[in-house]
């Protein structure tokens, strides 16, 4: 799987996540950036892409993750 | 000793003084040396080994964890036992007498509560300890070899009254390279000493006078004189809290060391959950990260999830399991802060409005327009006016106490009773030293509030301040100067946050 097709299921992961058809994400987008992604949102959010890509994030990835791009290395290093 | 008394002045004057004639791997050690001396300070020399206790226990756990071969249920044996001796310590000193307390009174029997050496910062060494010990099981942080900067991390001294609770990942770089004396930095530094200073003397030890009448004297009031207590309250515990954080950075940040903020304008927060992201900052942090997190990952509350979700509660599959966790973490956020009901209770009067906006956020699609000026003011005065009756419980003697001032407080009735409003105004102007002192405390309440109203809107005043012209500049440091002074006279209040 390349890094474009992980971006293009992660960008519907969390359209499905936020409600919000019109979001866009980038390597960069961090939680400060989607109003909705706070400390609540944010296992949903975790959860629901460990779902979509078959992965597991560990606790330091829960709480180091800083922005999308780190999440996109992650699930590449693991499919 | 605390920031604001001239004791800790002299003590500080010392540390700098030999800090600019030492060099870097003298410099941490004359940090121990201080910090060391500043714990002892304050109470029985005994009190010494909690901490060493919390610093060794923390420090073999570690290294036992990163040892060759040791497996992956060993390092959890060691965190685990890490973990259990130093919060049943904590367990302990803070909350037996509570506890057992609370057992004998529902056996009808008599307790007689045990005296415990407290030290200072308990619950804030304590915290920032087991979160390093954490961060090394998940391999965040790499365990430090040498005890002595380790024991640093535990006691260091600007954060042992208050906190805040930090990451080793955050400081400890620049804590072991304390850096030499630079003129920018340390004048910068001592400005944001002297802002906690003025919060901490002229705002919380003078407002604290008036919440003292309210909550004493007065709390058989009604209508207006409980609000204005709480309101005041408010004012007083930001005053004091954050008062205490801002000399606790200005002092690292002299030697370098950054220490987090732990407020960001709380009172302007439109919700009870962003308010909680601007307040006690570090604390949240800490219960987000160690506790919140660990259990919404746990196999209990994910497979409750994974159940819901089977039976077709795809909503109620992530909201249920993050309702059970809050109920967790703010019932824990209110023991934290002390052993008493009180506590609890305003703990899970947290907790309730944080599940209404978990509800909230399930069951209502979210608007896509941002707030109008007015809905937005709207919503920052009601939450304002959330914690502050929040704040009643939070410093009331008893749950019976808190309950009897809530029933005053919307007694419609006697929502103005002119005479004892009168009243309370005269006793407050007596309480606080009369008329110098009372133009004083009112004129620092509005520097504050306009500093941070300011901030808030975007106008950075001390960046204003630092380009006016020079004879400004030295006529407002020398007023300060000597406000702050001849306030320091009267004033060695200890600080709220002392005792959790």
């Amino acid at each position: 799987m390349d890094r474009t097709e992980i971006f293009d299921r992660l960008t519907n992961v969390f359209r499905d996540v936020f409600d919000d058809d019109t979001l866009e994400i980038c390597d960069s987008t961090t939680a400060n950036d989607i109003e909705d992604w706070d400390s609540l949102s944010h296992i949903s959010l975790l959860t629901s892409v460990e779902d979509e890509f078959g992965v597991k994030f560990d606790m330091k990835a829960v709480v180091s993750l800083k922005n999308v791009g780190e999440m996109v290395d992650l699930i590449e290093k693991s499919v | 000793m605390v920031f604001n008394s001239f004791q800790f002045f002299g003590f500080f004057a010392c540390l700098i003084v030999l800090y600019g004639f030492l060099k870097e791997k003298q410099r941490v050690y004359a940090l121990l040396a201080f910090s060391i001396a500043f714990f002892l300070s304050f109470g029985s020399f005994w009190a010494l080994f909690y901490i060493l206790f919390t610093a060794a226990s923390a420090y073999l756990c570690t290294l036992g964890m990163e040892k060759e071969g040791c497996s992956e249920k060993g390092r959890k044996a060691l965190l685990t036992l890490c973990l259990l001796s130093n919060f049943g310590i904590l367990g302990v000193v803070k909350y037996f007498n509570f506890f057992a307390g609370g057992i004998s009174s529902a056996l009808n029997r008599n307790f007689t509560a045990v005296s415990f050496i407290i030290p200072v910062g308990i619950s804030f060494y304590t915290f920032q300890m087991m979160g390093y010990a954490i961060d090394v099981y998940r391999k965040i942080a790499v365990p430090q070899k040498n005890f002595l900067k380790l024991f640093l991390f535990a006691s260091y001294f600007p954060q042992m009254i208050d906190g805040p609770i930090s990451r080793y990942n955050d400081i400890s770089e620049k804590l072991y390279h304390p850096a030499p004396v630079e003129y920018e930095r340390c004048r910068d530094a001592l400005i944001l000493f002297a802002w906690g200073l003025f919060k901490k003397i002229c705002v919380a030890d003078n407002v604290k006078a008036f919440v003292d009448l309210v909550f004493g004297d007065f709390s058989d009031g009604h209508g207006i004189i409980i609000f204005s207590g709480a309101v005041a309250y408010a004012v007083y515990i930001y005053a004091d809290f954050s008062g205490c954080i801002d000399m606790a950075r200005g002092i690292s940040s002299y030697f370098g060391i950054k220490l987090k903020n732990n407020f960001e304008r709380p009172y302007f927060a439109a919700s009870v959950e962003e308010f909680w992201r601007k307040w006690h900052i570090t604390l949240s942090l800490w219960f987000r990260d160690y506790l919140f997190y660990p259990l919404l990952r746990s196999k209990g509350f994910t497979g409750l999830g994974r159940i819901l979700k089977k039976k077709g509660f795809k909503k109620a599959s992530k909201a249920i399991p993050t309702i059970i966790a809050l109920v967790i973490v703010w019932l824990t956020t209110g023991l934290w802060h002390g052993a008493s009901l009180t506590f609890v209770m305003w703990g899970l009067y947290y907790g309730f409005f944080m599940i209404l906006g978990v509800l909230r956020d399930t069951l209502v699609k979210k608007r896509s327009k941002q707030d109008g000026r007015f809905l937005h003011l709207s919503k920052v005065l009601l939450t304002f006016m959330i914690v502050c009756l929040g704040y009643i419980l939070f410093n009331s003697a008893s749950l019976e106490s808190a309950v009897s001032m809530y029933r005053n407080l919307f007694d419609i009735k006697h929502f103005a009773e002119i005479g004892r409003i009168y009243s309370l105004g005269v006793c407050f102007y007596k309480r606080v030293g009369g008329m110098i002192y009372f133009i004083v405390t009112v004129a620092s309440v509005l520097v504050m509030s306009l500093y941070d109203l300011a901030m808030e809107l975007g106008y950075d005043t001390l960046n204003w301040i630092r380009k006016r012209h020079w004879i400004v500049k030295y006529v407002f440091s020398v007023g300060a100067t000597f406000l702050l002074l001849f306030m320091m006279n009267r004033s060695a209040g200890d600080f709220t946050y002392m005792r959790f």
